[in-house]
Parts: C-alpha cells; structure tokens; sequence
C-alpha cells in the first residue's frame, strides 16, 4: 500500500510523503522499564515534572514495574543505568529506585511529556513545578499532587487524592467502589469539578469564595457558622455519609456530580 | 510495635462496646426515628471505626467475642433487678440502665449519676485516649492523607468532648504553621476555629498568619481570626501587609479587615 502510494506520487505527493516522515520522526518515543525489587509490595512512585505533561496510567494486574514513555523530538534517546539510578542525560531525567519506591524527577525546562504505567495500587506523590497537566487514570492507590500552573484531570480513581494547585483546575472522577475514597482538593484560582462514586456514602465539605457553586447533592451552611471562612462553606452528606470530599477554590466554581 | 498495635486494638475493643450500646439504645428508643443521642454515639464510633480500620487495615474487629462479654454482662445485670414481672420487661429495664448509664456518661455535658457504671466511665476514659494517641499519630504521618484523616479525628474529639486535649490542639496549631501539604494546614484551621475561645488557639493562629506563602492560607486564617481580633492579631495582619510580593486579593481583603468592612 505504501509502496503504490509511493510509486503514484506527484510532486505534492512526495511533498507528502516527506512531511509524514518528518512527523514520524517528530513522534519518536524514548522508552524504558524501571523494574522494582519487591513484588507484593506498597509501590510508591515520587514524580517531579520541571515543563511538560504528566500522564499515569495504571498496568496490567499483577505487574512490579514502572514503565516510562518520554515524548521527546527526534530519534530515542540514551537511557543509562546504574545500580538503580536510571537516567535520560539529553534531557535531564532521572529514576532513582528504593526497594519498591521510585523517584522521578525532570530538570529539563522545555516541555517534556512524561507517560508512566504503574501497579494499579501504587502511591503517587506528584509535582509540577512549571505547569504542564497532570492527568491520571485507573488508579487505586493514594495519590498527592502539588500542582503549579497546571490542570489536574483523573479518571476512575479509586483511592483517596489529595491535591492543591496555585493556577489551575481539578477535575476527578471516581470508579465504582465499594468505600467511597476521601479527597481534599484545593485550589487558589480554577475550578473544582467532581464525579462521586455511585452508591457509596459521602461527607462534602464545599467552599468557594468568589466561584459559584453546582451541585447535584442538596447542601446547606453548618450550624456554626461564625467567621467568614466558616460562612463561605456548605456542606452535604449521600447516603450515610462515610469519605470526606472537601473542595475549595477561592476564585474558581465547585462543580459536584452523582451518578 | 506491639504495644502499639495492642493499643489500637484495644481501641477497637472499646468502640466495638460504643458501637453495642448506640445500637441498643437505638432499640429501646422510639423504633421509628434514632434518638439524637443514639445518633450522635452512632456518628461518632463509625467514624472512630472507619479511621481504626483505614490505618490498620490488617487488624479484623473482635466482635463477636466483644458481642458475648456484653450480654453475658447485660444478662448478669438482668439478674440483680428484682423483682420481675416478666423477662421481656426486665431485659428492657435492665438494659435501659445500662444504656443510660453508659450514655449518659459518654455524652458531653451530662450530670453523672452516683450509682453510674464505672467500667463505662473507664471504657469512655480509654477511649478518648485512645483516639487521641491515634490522631497524635496520625497527624505526624508521612502521608497528606493519612494526616488529613488525623485532623478529621480530632475534630469528632474536639466536638465531643467538654475539654479538648491541649495536647492534641497543639498539634493541630502545629499542622497549622508547618504542614507541608496546604490541603492539611487549612483542614487543621478548619478543625480549630471552633474553639477560637480559647486564648491559645487565638494566638496560636496569630503567630501561624505571617508564616504563610500560600494566598489561600493567608486568606483563610486572615477570615478566621477577623472576627474581634484583638492587637497581637491586628499586628499579624499587618506584618503580613508589609509583604511586597503579597497577592492583591489578600492584601485588599486584609486591609478590608482593618478597616472593619464587609467581607
């Protein structure tokens, strides 16, 4: 098939032709395999990200590794390993390995899309230090984000999460479980957006200072509302209560959706 | 390690006990709606429960033997009450004593009867220090969300009883200066501003403002304390006006306070 195209090529063709194999060349994908010492147990994986994306998906069950997918320009680059320091020196990336806890940092100050697959139960504790997203998906385990300039996006999270970020939204839907997970999510100027795990009990603690506030569980202002931080808060329960889901953004809207 | 872990599940036993008598009184009261009191015993020993359970997922509840020692001591209480017009009023008299006996002490802000049960008195002893040995160490966690778990115990424990554990504030105002994680500093603030009554809190909550690099904290402990802030606070909030790099929201809403307007 592309032998035909080739040989039918005009000259806007071949024009074609040589701008898909730019692409391709541009799409290039540095890849390697962070094995971790210790099957069975808590995976922990620290992920400093300087520019760029940050996506973490989780692996097939059963799996003791971390894998990472840098989308850099040009050809794979070098990876080097040395008694459980992995290193991508073009671009200043690093794993540091501990028994089962990793440690991902990137130094390089242009953007750099970082792709990770770990256990499924794995903890994360994640920063972005210039921006860049963070986008996560069928994860269970506890997860932690500091995020600078950056929207923080999760899909059928299972786990607790706790994220504050300085410039930028949260949006996280949960899976269906059977114990609703607590999150804490904070941020100075963006939205908060949450789907809850359906069926499950909930305690929602909502404060939004200049953002308005939807929500498809009933709230109300607690009993005690003094100050004017206690003021701008209200709270609601599903079912018989059970996670606390705290939201807060002082410049942005609060958004809750039930299934 | 192992005392530890025989704390906590001695707590465990203690809750399981909590748990028997908010179900029970929840029986011997009005079937069609719980009592407040039974709620409130039910709120506070499934939260205890669920905090237990997520720290130690390990550890399994011993409730079956737990459920045996009650009711051999509920059978054991049956048989001093005399006399009996029948079994089915005197299991209910006898546990209505119990329950309240045991409510009553459990409860904030009860009169403690003479004659009342000591082992309960004990059992809401243990408790309480119990719960606040586990938010101690919880809030020294390593974990964001383990600490967050630790603040939302001390705020049943700060609610539920008259005399909250100076211990357990201070490390609350702690969590409110230093805390790495700003989603746990403003939950700790969140845990505190009810008991702004208190002159530690107060200053303690003074002295954490100019700490602050993070606008929300700034504005958050800035709202708390602008309500009859006293000179140490006015000092705090201009301390922290005197920020070059402080964010415009902040600085309208603190010179907002100052001035005493509507925020």
């Amino acid at each position: 098939m592309r032998t035909s195209r080739f040989r039918s090529a005009s000259a806007g063709g071949a024009a074609l032709w040589i701008s898909w194999l730019f692409a391709a060349a541009a799409a290039a994908e540095t890849r390697f395999t962070v094995p971790l010492p210790g099957p069975g147990e808590a995976v922990v994986l620290e992920a400093s990200v300087f520019n760029g994306a940050l996506r973490i998906e989780s692996l097939p069950a059963g799996a003791t590794q971390i894998e990472v997918t840098l989308g850099n320009e040009g050809d794979p680059l070098p990876v080097e390993e040395e008694q459980g320091l992995w290193s991508v020196p073009a671009i200043g990336l690093t794993v540091e390995t501990l028994e089962n806890r990793a440690v991902l940092k990137t130094r390089w100050t242009r953007p750099l899309i970082v792709r990770l697959g770990v256990p499924r139960q794995a903890r994360l504790e994640l920063q972005t230090v210039m921006g860049g997203d963070v986008e996560l998906r069928d994860l269970d385990g506890a997860i932690e984000i500091k995020a600078n300039n950056s929207d923080v996006v999760g899909r059928s999270l299972g786990g607790p999460i706790v994220v504050s970020s300085i410039e930028g939204s949260i949006d996280i839907e949960f899976a269906a479980v059977k114990v609703a997970p607590a999150a804490s999510l904070v941020t100075w100027s963006g939205d908060v957006r949450v789907v809850l795990a359906p069926e499950v009990g909930v305690d929602l603690r909502l404060k939004a200072v200049s953002g308005e506030i939807d929500s498809d569980v009933p709230l109300a202002a607690p009993a005690a509302a003094g100050n004017p931080r206690q003021r701008s808060e209200l709270r609601g329960r599903v079912g018989s209560g059970g996670a606390d889901v705290r939201m807060e953004s002082y410049k942005g809207s609060l958004t809750v959706r039930r299934p | 390690m192992t005392e530890a872990r025989e704390n906590v599940e001695e707590l465990l036993e203690s809750l399981a006990q909590l748990e028997e008598l908010a179900a029970l009184d929840a029986e011997l009261g009005d079937a069609s709606e719980e009592s407040a009191e039974a709620g409130s015993l039910r709120e506070r020993t499934r939260f205890a429960w669920s905090s237990v359970a997520a720290h130690d997922p390990g550890l399994e509840v011993p409730s079956d033997r737990l459920r045996r020692r009650f009711f051999a001591e509920l059978e054991t209480r049956r048989e001093r009450q005399t006399p009996a017009p029948s079994r089915s009023s005197l299991g209910l008299a006898a546990a209505t004593l119990l329950v309240g006996l045991g409510v009553g002490w459990l409860l904030p802000g009860r009169t403690v009867a003479p004659q009342s049960d000591e082992r309960v008195v004990r059992l809401e002893q243990e408790v309480a220090q119990m719960g606040q040995l586990l938010t101690l160490s919880l809030l020294d966690h390593s974990s964001a969300t383990e600490r967050l778990r630790g603040v939302a115990l001390s705020e049943q424990t700060l609610t539920s009883t008259e005399a909250a554990s100076d211990e357990v504030v201070s490390a609350l105002l702690e969590t409110v200066r230093v805390d790495e994680s700003e989603n746990v500093r403003l939950a700790a603030l969140d845990a505190l501003a009810i008991l702004l009554e208190r002159p530690q809190v107060r200053s303690g909550l003074a002295e954490a403002l100019p700490l602050q690099q993070s606008p929300m904290l700034q504005v958050a402990l800035s709202d708390v304390l602008s309500d009859g802030f006293a000179a140490s606070e006015r000092a705090a909030f201009e301390q922290l006006l005197e920020r070059p790099d402080l964010d415009p929201v902040v600085r309208e809403r603190l010179q907002s306070i100052l001035g005493g307007g509507e925020l």
